[in-house]
């Protein structure tokens, strides 16, 4: 592993890792050498104040930015270099992703929209219903199956959202404060569930979050402050 | 309070007490009044602070080092919420809900060590 990144759990297998990422939007540097590895399986929260980059951090990892330098890796293979329909892919068949507004596409019904990953991956219809349908007990959402996200309430479509994040068996979720837009039960509903199905999957979370208890659920924690990413310092360790 | 009968039991007899009118007016009346808010002035991290300024030593790398610690104690509460009964979750709620608000201090004054090493150091 390169020396100074925040250490990965022992013996546990690197499954994404951010090397020197240095990443802009015009004149403003988001990004300033930023590195983290993500052990497979492992729930890492993403903390910091507003502006730190964890957001834009999030999105590289998960391809949907491209760094100006440094490096992503995926399962020890480089993103940054892949074309734009391939991350595309990537994106579509082994990252799921929950933002901090559902963005449940509004015209479908809750269901539809848990199946939906599938259905861009190829499944059939009837199949990627049935399968979205089998996330509803599970996440407590029985009978909304045909609700559209104007009638359900936030705590309910973040579920759904959850559902749809984790349909296609992601190797690894991004959830971009997963609770932010919930009060403190539904978004304490919300990280049970997102915690307990990653854990039965052995799907890798990572989780951007200004909130200490919803990091709280996460095996570990980073802080990204001005654009780098540091570790918590053990007590004893400051001189 | 005062002792009522004994009641025989699988082992020693266990003597009985009874609330008496005067104690159950007692406790109505605890009940009944607010617990006053303590302050919690973070007395220990604000001298530490301080002082870390004054020193010229790494204030903010105490502040990540405490702010690791309230995440540690903070994960083991949750856990306690997942497997606990309700009461259990009650109880870990409110020492969630604590320990946030310390960590806020620790993130407010972790974005004003500048400005306080400027003040302190006058």
């Amino acid at each position: 592993m390169t020396a100074g990144l925040p250490a990965a759990p022992p013996r546990a297998e690197c499954v994404i890792e951010a090397r020197e990422v240095v990443r802009s939007f015009g004149p403003t540097p988001a990004l300033r050498g930023a590195s983290v590895s993500v052990a497979r399986g492992e729930i890492l929260a993403v903390m910091g104040p507003s502006g730190s980059g964890k957001s834009t951090l999030l999105h590289c990892l998960a391809g949907i930015l491209v760094p100006e330098s440094g490096e992503i890796r995926f399962a020890g293979r480089k993103i940054g270099t892949l074309r734009e329909n391939e991350r595309s892919a990537l994106r579509r068949d082994r990252f799921g992703f929950v933002f901090q507004f559902g963005q449940l596409v509004p015209e479908l019904t809750a269901e539809e929209n848990v199946a939906l990953p599938l259905l861009l991956a190829g499944a059939r219809r009837g199949e990627a219903l049935a399968r979205a349908r089998d996330w509803f007990g599970r996440l407590g959402l029985d009978g909304l199956e045909g609700h559209r996200s104007g009638e359900m309430s936030g705590g309910q479509a973040q579920r759904v959202a959850l559902a749809r994040g984790l349909v296609a068996g992601p190797e690894v979720l991004f959830a971009d404060e997963p609770t932010g837009s919930l009060d403190s039960l539904a978004g304490e509903q919300v990280m049970n569930l997102l915690t307990g199905a990653a854990r039965d999957q052995g799907t890798t979370v990572v989780v951007v979050t200004h909130e200490p208890r919803v990091a709280a659920y996460a095996d570990r924690e980073v802080i990204v402050r001005d654009g780098k990413v540091t570790s918590p310092v053990p007590w004893g360790a400051v001189s | 309070m005062v002792a009522g009968g004994a009641e025989p039991g699988a082992g020693p007899e266990r003597k009985r007490y009874v609330i008496t009118e005067a104690g159950v007016t007692e406790v109505e009346a605890w009940l009944a009044e607010p617990a006053g808010p303590e302050p919690h002035l973070q007395a220990v991290l604000f001298t530490k602070v301080v002082l870390a300024l004054m020193l010229g030593r790494p204030a903010g790398r105490y502040l990540d080092a405490q702010r690791a610690v309230h995440l540690a104690r903070m994960r083991e509460l949750t856990e306690v919420k997942r497997t606990g009964g309700l009461l259990d979750v009650l109880l870990a709620d409110y020492g969630l809900f604590h320990l946030e608000g310390d960590l806020r201090w620790i993130d407010m004054t972790g974005a004003r060590l500048g400005a306080l090493a400027r003040e302190v150091r006058r």
